[in-house]
């Protein structure tokens, strides 16, 4: 019988209740604690993160589990053969497709990771071992691997001097010589002598001293050239002449190299020994980066400075290339103020570089000096700034353990809840001896920024773990919370009842309060609830602890001297309104800052995040400096600031009033103008300024000299995106041009434009020409356009040479001037009295020439652009326009020429020699006969033929056995322009358009794999440089498969041996047992001895015996059905006996 | 008078042949100078497949690589950073307080050579067609098969493979099997250094990059701290405009309230 569950009235309602309870507790429990999923992507398209369900990507793996702890999102390498590369990757992202394979251990325990020195014959680095191997591949260098080596200066030092010497090659009755290994010289069947110059007159090779200098890639210092182009040995001034200098190398004939002033030679005229870790590499000589002083005694390359000149950013101190520093010492920031960050600058290549270690001072700059006077040097780097280990420690070495981090307060015997430890040693805390016994409590030796201007705090988990003891801890409204504290008051009346107003009470006991007071004084609490005569040193020392816990208390940052009584304005004095006896309380006031609360028995200081002052006056301050201004440092300047364009490289700290619907007031830029011009302001009837009329003081009208750059400017009182046009417009959108050559619309305080324009008589000139073009050579219908364009575009020619440029700005609240500010000026209408201005040719200075061969006419043409239509010159020498030989052609036509208009003249330029620099001297004339004074000069480098020294294969016959064959084709180029470095291409049929490129190529080696079937082949080769050198050559060579495998085409017995004969080379193996007979693997086989021809396979003799012989050849081919079976013959020597 | 009027007809005849003759001549020189004269047709690039293929393919080559190498290695990167208005994709990345970043793109030259395949894609094809065409329309039979593009960056360089095969008959038969298009750049380098510092991000959760520059001369690296605790990495090869950037998120310490 099923017993009935009756349940009283009562008893429901527990039940229900108990219920209703669980039920909510599960709900509370399942709110309370956050979800998280391990994703393999989220719906953000990050891969393998820890995120919430609604962050997952559920198309995707996921689970509410740690991701180390899932398949797809384990640690491990992702190593890729191809790429030559190993990554720690998650699981998921090592994609095979692409390459790679994923070994679940730590990328420093797989062998193929593993770091060592990479030699190959262009240098030496320290990579992985897997990325050598695809160095090798990539640049088709041989290559080894030391792993043993994991210095780059001992790595260095492995590649050897390699045994260069002069190669000499006879060609066509002609001895050439250049700069090579032994084995590049074989290659190119030369004669090798090891160790001497091409320059030593023994070798007669016609190679002689020179003066020039140059550079050479992946080398550091300055090399003399001979005369053939060949780098010589290191330039020294002092060894210019010594024929023993120019014969040999060093180590060579007694030669050694000197160092010069072993300090890297910098800006030294006569040695071009650099020294990079001394701060100098070579350069081509620039006078305004060198100095006059540097000019090199030969050549034009010296020895560049690349150590840092002093400023404001290097501390005033000269610092050394490589050299790091602090922006401000570590020890400043015992003290940081809100704003407050640290930057780390270093000195590289001759600039000053830095990098900002933390918005919110969680890192900051350490640095240390070592050596003295000039030898003194910085090192610095950014470093933790564990502060949130400091809380809650009540031990002294974790407090004040060796890693620095924490410091320690005394708590000068005032009553506090914070967790305190005895001193057992002296200590230093901000500057003050702090003795042992003292009673102190730790905190943050570098205080950290906050966000104090947000509202949702995030306290960081390391700041819990660590206060887990303390009480304070589930109630932390903020960092700053950890130092508020709690005192007792106890005050006492004369007699027992309420406190009404101008009564006065006395402190009693260790009244936090009154420390310092007597008992018998009296504290008055006058009519307006204030008390007077309390001590408030407790309540000051509390905010001093508040202030060193971070960016907490009441202070303010902007005034040097803080004073915290004196601080009017953001604080009251206490404030205490009694209202009532026993149980009663008190409440004492500050506005900002702090908070306390003075109960009956007790006083609550809260601390509280730092606010700065209210308003924005001085968030401008942050622009302009030298370090880019911060968010943090914007908001620390005043509560109104704010902080835009953050995430470009011009981010700005203004102060945005919303209400502000003013537009920019815009005002002309006397900076902007440059010498010899004026502004002239411009005002309507009224009075009202209008614009400004820019003229040029050096003009009796004031109009603008023709074809003259000039500049002119804005500035505004507030932060503005301008535009401008020649038109007036209606509104701002209709503007066609930005103001200042700007292409994004950031905004700024000031603007500068420039502008190059024609005289009225070059415009006039012009439209004369165009107009009498139409009128004589054109038809009627062509004659009516012309005049009905020129109706329309007239005005917009500047005929008169009057121009009028209109302004307008709008400010970050869109609000733009409905009036224009207008620019107003006139071009000159005169004849031009200055001279022609060569802007630039269409060849680059130094640019390199192909060689001119025997026969071959010396020429190339050339485009000279200058800043207005005049005719141009050139000579061989630096001489007067006049004395010019040579004359170029100019039509008066124009072009775009680096993004400003210009004239231009073309011509031939002869005289060109090889091997050399080749310096043209250019002077122009204008329209109006206004001569350059000065030459501009175009160097054009001469340089040497380009040389194929080798093509593979250079054997008859490729055999593979595999079809189609894997043929490699291979070139090496020397000398041309840079030394070599070449585009090499082939073709089989050598006609025009037929060529391809090697794979690789661009360099001095040069590869690409071709796969062909059994034939005859031949290749054109052609090769040619950056300076227009090329050489071709020919290959040819047959393809054969060997598919078969090698046939016995004899046995015999010789004494005691079984002997065969295959009808190739080959190598065999046998097994006697018959069990398996010919299905075995050939590596299990047991080995027949070869005779040298690889022909003749032995074995001892055994008539008991059956031979199963297996034979496979270099192309391992082997009896069908080998590995599993198959025998090139079964031999049973019974059978002969 | 008979013959009179022969002569001077047969003045009047040699007269009008002048004058038509002259007017001719004149209309002749009036088309040439005019521009209805027979075509001058210059040395063109259609001559040559090869240049043909590479002159229009060039830029649109340089234009992604530059694109990519801006963005982190991809087109439109997924995860990105917005710096300077490009979206600056992440290559290691947690979104974690005091954690160390994760890699994104292990495969980081496997992924920017598939990037700039699929975003060449289109162009190659276009550029095939108009060679077929304009061979076509010089009588020349013509068959195109298409096939592989594959871009490989290597050491100072990157090749482009078109794997087509063209083969052009008019007389003679012409075969053109592959068309390469090789690029000086040096992005295999600028991937090389990506790759080291992502790894000291994630092992240290930071890089020293004055060491890394020290040990690769002739590269510059600028490390630009954004406020959220991402760093974007600016490599630069000196002397050239060749340049890489990505972002990172590594170590990141939130900032305590």
């Amino acid at each position: 019988m099923k017993k009935a569950i009756n349940l009283n009235f009562k008893q429901s309602i527990i039940l229900i209740l108990g219920i209703f309870v669980i039920i909510s507790s599960l709900n509370f429990i399942k709110a309370d604690q956050a979800e998280f999923y391990c994703a393999e992507k989220t719906i953000n398209n990050e891969w393998c993160q820890m995120v919430p369900i609604e962050e997952v990507d559920t198309s995707y793996s996921y689970s509410r589990t740690s991701c180390e702890f899932t398949e797809y999102c384990s640690i491990g390498t992702c190593i890729s053969v191809e790429s030559g590369s190993c990554q720690t990757s998650p699981k998921t992202l090592c994609n095979p497709e692409q390459g790679g394979y994923f070994n679940s251990s730590e990328i420093n325990q797989i062998e193929d990771c593993k770091k060592g020195c990479c030699i190959l014959s262009n240098g030496a680095r320290i990579v992985r071992k897997i990325q050598c191997t695809a160095l090798s591949r990539h640049l088709n260098l041989v290559y080894n691997f030391i792993p043993s080596i994991n210095t780059e200066a001992e790595c260095s030092a492995q590649v050897a001097s390699s045994n260069l010497g002069a190669c000499i090659i006879e060609t066509n009755s002609r001895r050439t010589c250049y700069h090579k290994t032994g084995g590049e010289c074989q290659s190119s069947q030369g004669e090798f002598h090891e160790g001497f110059l091409c320059s030593n007159p023994q070798l007669g090779t016609g190679c002689l001293m020179s003066n020039r200098t140059t550079c050479v890639s992946g080398k550091n210092e300055v090399y003399f050239m001979d005369s053939c182009g060949n780098i010589a040995n290191v330039y020294d001034f002092s060894r210019r002449a010594s024929t023993l200098y120019w014969s040999y190398f060093p180590g060579y004939g007694n030669v050694e190299l000197s160092t010069g002033d072993n300090l890297g030679n910098i800006r030294n005229p006569r040695h071009g020994y650099c020294d990079y870790t001394k701060g100098s590499t070579c350069a081509r000589y620039d006078v305004l980066k060198d100095g006059l002083q540097a000019k090199p005694a030969l050549g034009n390359y010296v020895c560049r400075n690349l150590n840092c000149r002093k400023s404001p950013l290097t501390g005033n101190l000269e610092r050394k290339h490589g050299e790091s520093w602090c922006s401000k010492p570590l020890e400043y920031f015992e003290n940081a103020k809100p704003g407050d960050v640290s930057y780390l600058l270093y000195c590289y290549n001759g600039e000053v570089k830095y990098e900002l270690c933390d918005h919110y001072r969680n890192s900051l700059c350490y640095e240390e000096r070592t050596g003295t006077g000039a030898n003194a040097i910085s090192s610095a780097g950014c470093i933790l700034n564990k502060w949130q280990e400091c809380f809650g420690q009540d031990e002294e070495r974790f407090c004040l353990g060796s890693d620095k981090k924490c410091s320690v307060v005394p708590t000068n015997e005032y009553p506090t809840n914070a967790n305190t430890f005895i001193l057992t040693e002296d200590a230093t805390s901000k500057g003050i001896t702090l003795s042992a016994g003292t009673e102190v409590q730790c905190i943050p030796k570098y205080p950290p920024g906050l966000k104090f201007w947000e509202a949702e705090p995030i306290i960081p988990s390391a700041v819990l773990d660590n206060l887990k003891n303390l009480e304070l801890n589930s109630e932390l409204s903020s960092i700053c919370d950890i130092s508020s504290d709690v005192c007792k008051v106890q005050y006492y009346r004369k007699s027992s009842g309420w406190l009404p107003w101008g009564t006065s009470v006395r402190c009693e006991g260790n009244n936090c309060l009154c420390i310092g007071l007597k008992d018998e004084d009296r504290i008055y609490n006058n009519d307006r609830g204030k008390q007077e005569n309390l001590n408030n040193d407790w309540v000051i020392y509390q905010n001093d602890i508040c202030t060193l816990t971070a960016d907490c208390g009441g202070y303010s940052n902007t005034n040097p001297n803080p004073n915290f009584l004196d601080i009017s304005g953001i604080f009251h004095f206490l404030e205490f309104a009694a209202s009532s006896g026993r149980g009663g309380w008190g409440k004492v006031m500050a506005r900002e800052g702090w908070w306390a609360r003075r109960a009956h028995g007790t006083v609550d200081f809260t601390c509280k995040p730092w606010q700065p002052i209210l308003g924005g006056e001085d968030c401008s301050k942050c622009n302009g400096q030298l370090f880019p201004c911060t968010e943090y440092q914007c908001r620390s300047l005043g509560k109104a600031c704010q902080f835009i364009q953050g995430d470009s490289d011009n981010p700005l700290c203004i102060y945005i009033d919303d209400e502000d619907v003013i537009p920019p007031i815009i005002n002309e830029r006397e900076e902007s103008l440059i010498e010899d011009y004026v502004y002239k302001e411009i005002h309507s009837p009224t009075s009202r300024k209008l614009g400004v009329e820019i003229e040029y003081t050096q003009s009796e009208d004031g109009c603008l000299p023709a074809f003259e750059p000039f500049s002119f400017g804005i500035e505004l009182d507030k932060l503005g995106y301008c535009k401008f046009d020649y038109e007036r417009t209606e509104d701002f959108d209709e503007m066609e041009f930005t103001f200042g050559n700007e292409d994004r619309n950031t905004f700024a305080l000031n603007y500068t434009q420039t502008f190059s324009l024609p005289g009225v008589k070059h415009v006039q000139e012009e439209y004369e020409s165009e107009e009498t073009d139409a009128y004589e050579y054109g038809s009627l219908e062509e004659i009516e356009e012309f005049e009905s364009i020129m109706e329309l575009i007239r005005p917009s020619l500047h005929l008169n040479g009057e121009y009028e440029v209109y302004v307008r700005c709008k400010s970050l609240n869109n609000a733009y001037n409905i009036e224009e500010f207008m620019f107003k000026f006139c071009m000159e209408d005169q004849d031009d009295i200055t001279p022609p201005i060569i802007r630039g040719f269409d060849w680059q200075n130094e640019s390199p020439l192909a060689f001119f061969g025997e026969g071959e006419t010396r020429k190339i043409n050339v485009k000279v652009y200058i800043n207005k239509p005049s005719q141009c010159k050139w000579s061989l020498e630096d001489k007067t326009y006049e004395s010019m030989e040579n004359s170029l052609n100019c039509q008066g036509e124009d072009e775009i020429f680096n993004n400003h208009l210009a004239y231009f003249c073309d011509g031939e330029l002869t005289g060109l020699e090889n091997n050399q620099e080749n310096d043209f001297y250019f002077r122009c004339n204008s329209s109006f006969g206004v001569m350059n004074s000065e030459s501009k000069r175009l160097t054009l480098i001469g340089t040497t033929p380009l040389d194929i020294t080798s093509i593979s294969p250079n054997v008859t016959t490729v055999k593979s056995g595999t079809s189609p064959v894997t043929v490699p084709l291979e070139v090496r180029t020397y000398a041309g322009y840079q030394n070599g470095v070449a585009t090499c291409q082939y073709s089989s049929s050598g006609n025009p358009g037929t060529y391809s490129t090697f794979s690789n190529t661009n360099s001095q080696q040069h590869s690409t794999n071709l796969y062909l079937e059994e034939g005859s082949y031949g290749y054109h080769i052609r090769c040619y440089d950056n300076a227009g050198n090329s050489k071709t050559g020919v290959v040819s060579f047959n393809v054969e498969t060997d598919t078969s495998p090698p046939i016995v085409i004899r046995v015999y017995r010789e004494a005691n041996n079984l002997k065969i004969i295959t009808n190739e080379e080959a190598t065999c193996v046998y097994s006697n047992v018959i069990n398996t007979g010919c299905m075995y693997n050939f590596e299990d086989g047991q080995t027949m001895t070869r005779t040298s021809s690889n022909k003749i396979h032995s074995t001892s003799w055994d008539y008991r015996k059956i031979f199963y012989i297996k034979c496979k050849d270099e192309f391992e081919n082997q009896p069908y059905g080998a590995g599993s079976g198959g025998c090139s013959i079964i031999i049973k020597p019974f059978e002969f006996e | 008078m008979n013959k009179f009027i022969f002569l001077r007809n047969k003045r009047g005849q040699v007269t009008i042949f002048i004058i038509i003759a002259i007017l001719l001549i004149l209309a002749v020189l009036l088309l040439y100078f005019l521009g209805f004269g027979p075509e001058i047709i210059a040395p063109s690039d259609e001559t040559n497949p090869q240049m043909f293929i590479k002159n229009c393919l060039e830029d649109k080559l340089t234009d992604t690589i530059r694109a990519v190498s801006l963005r982190g290695g991809s087109v439109n990167p997924e995860r990105y950073f917005n710096y300077n208005d490009i979206p600056i994709g992440y290559l290691c990345y947690t979104n974690e307080y005091e954690q160390r970043c994760v890699e994104q793109i292990p495969l980081l030259r496997a992924h920017i050579q598939e990037e700039i395949e699929n975003e060449i894609q289109e162009d190659v094809i276009v550029c095939f067609n108009s060679l077929k065409e304009s061979y076509e329309s010089r009588n020349y039979e013509v068959q195109l098969n298409s096939g592989r593009t594959v871009v490989e960056i290597l050491p100072n360089r990157i090749i482009t493979r078109l794997n087509y095969v063209l083969t052009l008959k008019k007389g003679q038969t012409d075969r053109y099997d592959s068309f390469t298009i090789p690029l000086s750049n040096n992005l295999y380098e600028l991937i090389v250094i990506s790759q080291d510092i992502i790894e000291e991000e994630i092992l240290d959760g930071n890089s020293n990059v004055i060491s890394l520059m020290f040990l690769n001369q002739g590269f510059e690296i600028e490390k630009n701290l954004r406020d959220d605790g991402t760093k974007i990495y600016i490599i630069s090869e000196m002397d050239t405009e060749n340049k890489f950037q990505f972002a990172s998120r590594s170590l990141v310490i939130p900032p305590g309230y």
